[in-house]
């Protein structure tokens, strides 16, 4: 989803939702001239059930991401919970482990009590200057519910 | 491994910001390795310098201090910008971050959110944490928005 010419919060404001239960995700990533995007997952299990995209880089080169989480579950808050992304380097492409995050130099969350409707968003762009496959996953987590939420692609650095 | 933040281009639509009063109260932590700086709503932004490629984490809370009514539909907005005036609320093109989380805040709820990345583009930052939303709303404490920044100083 690009949303190029709103702020975050007049999107947050503005952006439908869908009736799917728990969490809705779109995760975007870009260089080159090239996007990617990658819809919502859920684990278990292990790394979810989807195939990831890939997005090419060139080392150094600019990479634009943007993410927007939807809570769509209608019925209750979820108290202390929480959104969370980072990037992570990984020893190939669509691997279903999920790295360690710590140490990860990029990251970000939010904690909250998660109410019906809430949209959470993120607009960065970084630069990988080590070649490699790296993670970029953002996941909802402590929604006390029997599974989590995530969106990933993965990004190969040359 | 380095991954290097760069210019964060967004156009945003805000409206003038309320320079009197605070809804809710916000704080700012900056981190790198050793050392800290803190702000809050209501404080001028103290400076925190930082070694260019070192890498900043920040953490910002926000509580409703005030007995009442939830502030519903209340958006965070967190920018890190470069070279921009410490009242500016709109993203500049030398953004290298922006977050927004919409939230209800009843009485005493606190809500918080972190980020971290290597500050690796010597220059001036602000960094600028912001409600959006509770003005007019009764359960406000004065029925204005909050903010707080820090200036962050890559050397």
């Amino acid at each position: 989803m690009k949303l190029p010419h709103l702020s975050l919060a007049c999107a947050l404001a503005l952006t439908s939702t869908s009736n799917a239960a728990h969490f809705d995700a779109v995760l975007t990533a870009s260089a080159s001239g090239v996007t990617r995007k990658a819809g919502m997952d859920e684990t278990p299990p292990a790394g979810g059930l989807n195939k990831r995209p890939v997005l090419q880089a060139r080392a150094g080169e600019p990479i634009r991401i943007e993410f927007m989480m939807t809570n769509v579950y209608t019925h209750d808050a979820f108290i202390d919970s929480g959104v969370r992304y980072y990037i992570v380097k990984e020893r190939e492409a669509g691997q279903k482990p999920v790295p360690p995050r710590e140490g990860a130099p990029v990251e970000g969350s939010f904690n909250f009590a998660l109410k019906p409707q809430a949209k959470i968003a993120v607009r960065t762009r970084v630069a990988i200057s080590e070649p490699g496959i790296y993670l970029l996953r953002v996941e909802s987590f402590n929604t006390q519910r029997d599974h989590e939420h995530f969106s990933a692609i993965d990004i190969d650095v040359r | 491994m380095r991954i290097h933040p760069l210019t964060l281009a967004v156009a945003l639509v805000f409206g003038g910001i309320d320079l009197t009063a605070a809804g809710l109260n916000i704080t700012i932590e900056a981190r790198v390795a050793g050392r800290r700086q803190t702000s809050a709503n209501g404080q001028s932004p103290p400076a925190f310098t930082v070694k260019r490629g070192e890498t900043l984490t920040v953490q910002w809370t926000a509580t409703n201090p005030a007995p009442g009514p939830a502030l519903s539909e209340v958006t965070m907005h967190t920018v890190l910008d470069k070279d921009a005036p410490a009242t500016q609320s709109k993203a500049g093109s030398g953004a290298l971050y922006e977050g927004a989380v919409n939230l209800d805040f009843r009485s005493g709820e606190r809500s918080s959110g972190n980020f971290r990345m290597p500050m690796v583009e010597p220059g001036s930052y602000v960094l600028r944490v912001k409600s959006v939303g509770i003005k007019g709303q009764t359960g406000a404490k004065d029925g204005a928005e909050s903010f707080a920044t820090l200036k962050v100083i890559v050397q």
